[in-house]
């Protein structure tokens, strides 16, 4: 089966690469200059948009992403790939036979690749990685670890950051280990720390996708980033300080101090990586480009970086974490279906906002981003959202261009888009990828977690929202 | 009968066919975790495992699945948390942990967990 699901994408794939009309596009692409209302198909979404049906696969994907893990994940576990690929190739279907856009498809592809490629070689080369930390878990010690992720999860990614600390930060805390150490592990490592840089969370790459500046969000949300850790990270010491107290006497083992790693030579693979995100020609201009290949430079890069980082990795690194390719295959057959079923979403909602754009304010962006990002994946919520706030000036998404101009004139708009599709995704397990993967390293060292409801009642409500609150009056309200 | 350190001293590897486990050893479980799944519930009414004593083995049977070989890779494992039956199970230095790889061919290597290997009782 699975071999049919390869040969299914590939075909899908290349049906979309060789088709004519995908030739015809293209050339026509090339020779014509994109006028600043115009799709870059040649379609004028704003006076063509796609049929609002065609949002129902993107909707069903998503609620299936959201529930099936919960209440049929038996199923689930067994058919995702099968569901994805099913619905993305409705979307397939409409774009190169009926909308015939197959460029709005080829732009996806491109964007599924790179994302992709950057996602597979932080998880392979970070997997490969295994640090024992030979220190009594002190409430302090435990904030400058979560801290240290959250910085680092800009460099590597919430996920590789995810991976690379969850294990050594539930060895440092092994006598004391409670559920509030994972969740707190979440909101920083997993979530809110990779809000800084396109690497560090998926919708900021998809984002850099599509024009947005790399150093763009740094420069914009640092101040929020930092109020929003310190406050977490101050509340989570009051418990752990708590904790500590209690449990003192328990822990009477020698500690040495030290920092162990193995799998050193993984850094200079993650280093390649991050240093390969910009190897883009719309970046660096002396980048060859590989079109009309749907991947350039820098996807090669990063899939060799994975591939020999695997093949090369450090064994008992490898046997340590428990590496398993599965939590990465699980996001690229599901990002198949989000990547293709979004594209007539993204369409309809800037489309929608040109009419109605006035209504919306930074407060409505910085909610709707937030309570969608909680609930469903926040990379495709904030690439909905950015369509939808660009086509309040009449800008589309599609066009690199718009998007320059977009984070240019108005700031105040994509940093309540970036800062809310980021942080929200703490709120849920199903928020954010890396959510489930510590759950379920958690729940496979023997650690019992809350439930999807125990998770928001006892934690993510009473925790996050008030503070969520707080930045979004100190630094949202009113603005826009 | 045959003890948990004597299977782990004469190195006796396990067995499975499909979702039946069979171990050389008997004890008391405490806990299995199988993937992310923390199954505490030996009674015979539990929906997840099902536990047979023999003289000289005991069974596993995991309900939930068809064949366990499909549900792990390469450095995935099953842990258990157990007590031999002759020691006090109330004593937590008493517990034994416990790493159960799949392997090919039915077999099943058992370790004790090295210092990387976290099993959080």
């Amino acid at each position: 089966m699975k071999r049919f699901l390869i040969i299914l994408t590939l075909f899908s794939f290349s049906i979309l690469f060789f088709s004519p009309s995908y030739s015809l596009a293209n050339n026509l692409s090339e020779k014509t200059e994109i006028t600043q209302s115009e799709h870059s198909s040649g379609h004028n979404i704003f006076e063509n948009p796609p049929s609002p049906y065609m949002v129902i696969p993107f909707i069903v994907l998503l609620l299936m992403i959201a529930t099936g893990p919960l209440f049929y994940r038996h199923f689930w576990e067994h058919n995702y790939p099968k569901v994805s690929i099913a619905l993305g190739s409705i979307t397939v279907f409409y774009y190169l036979f009926i909308f015939n856009d197959p460029l709005s498809l080829l732009h996806t592809l491109e964007e599924y690749i790179s994302f992709i490629a950057l996602l597979t070689s932080l998880f392979v080369a970070s997997g490969g990685i295994l640090i024992k930390i030979d220190r009594k878990s002190t409430p302090l010690a435990n904030v400058v670890l979560l801290l240290v992720g959250a910085v680092i999860s800009n460099f590597i990614g919430t996920t590789g950051a995810s991976m690379l600390l969850i294990r050594p930060y539930i060895r440092m805390n092994r006598n004391r280990i409670k559920p509030y150490h994972i969740i707190f592990f979440i909101f920083i490592v997993s979530n809110i720390g990779g809000g800084l840089t396109p690497i560090g969370d998926p919708p900021l790459f998809l984002g850099f996708l599509k024009g947005i500046e790399f150093f763009w969000v740094i420069q914009h949300v640092w101040h929020i980033w930092l109020l929003t850790i310190a406050i977490i990270l101050a509340i989570f010491y009051l418990i752990d300080v708590k904790n500590y107290k209690s449990k003192t006497d328990a822990v009477d083992k020698e500690y040495t101090g030290k920092i162990e790693i193995r799998g050193k030579k993984n850094f200079v693979y993650l280093l390649i990586i991050i240093i390969s995100v910009f190897l883009d020609p719309a970046v660096l201009s002396f980048v060859p480009s590989l079109h009309p290949l749907p991947f350039g430079i820098r996807e090669i890069i990063m899939f060799s970086v994975a591939f020999i980082s695997y093949k090369r990795a450090d064994k008992e690194a490898l046997k340590g974490n428990e590496f398993d390719f599965e939590p990465i295959k699980e996001v690229a057959f599901l990002f198949i279906g989000i990547f293709a079923t979004m594209i007539p979403a993204l369409q309809l909602v800037a489309y929608e906002t040109h009419r109605y754009g006035e209504k919306l304010t930074a407060d409505i962006f910085y909610w709707g981003t937030g309570i969608f990002s909680a609930f469903l994946d926040n990379a495709p919520t904030y690439l909905n959202f950015l369509s939808a706030a660009m086509g309040k000036f009449g800008l589309n998404i599609e066009n690199f261009q718009h998007v320059k101009q977009f984070e240019m004139q108005d700031p105040i708009y994509l940093m309540a888009i970036s800062v809310a599709a980021v942080f929200f995704g703490a709120m849920t397990y199903i928020g954010n990828g890396p959510n489930f993967m510590v759950k379920s390293i958690s729940e496979s060292s023997g650690i019992k977690l809350p439930t999807f409801f125990g998770y928001v009642v006892k934690y993510s409500a009473p925790i996050l929202l008030p503070v969520f609150t707080l930045v979004w009056f100190l630094f949202f309200y009113g603005r826009g | 009968m045959r003890t948990v350190k004597e299977a782990l001293e004469n190195k006796r590897n396990g067995i499975y066919y499909n979702n039946r486990v069979i171990l050389p050893f008997k004890c008391e479980f405490l806990k299995i975790i199988f993937e992310d799944k923390i199954i505490t519930d030996f009674s015979s009414s539990s929906s997840e495992v099902e536990i047979i004593e023999h003289d000289n083995f005991t069974d596993v049977y995991f309900k939930k699945y068809k064949d366990i070989q499909n549900e792990f890779s390469k450095y995935e494992n099953i842990k258990l948390i157990i007590c031999e039956k002759s020691e006090d199970i109330f004593d937590f230095s008493k517990h034994i942990k416990l790493i159960l790889y799949i392997e090919n061919e039915h077999l099943i290597r058992i370790e004790l967990p090295e210092e990387n290997q976290i099993i959080i009782d």
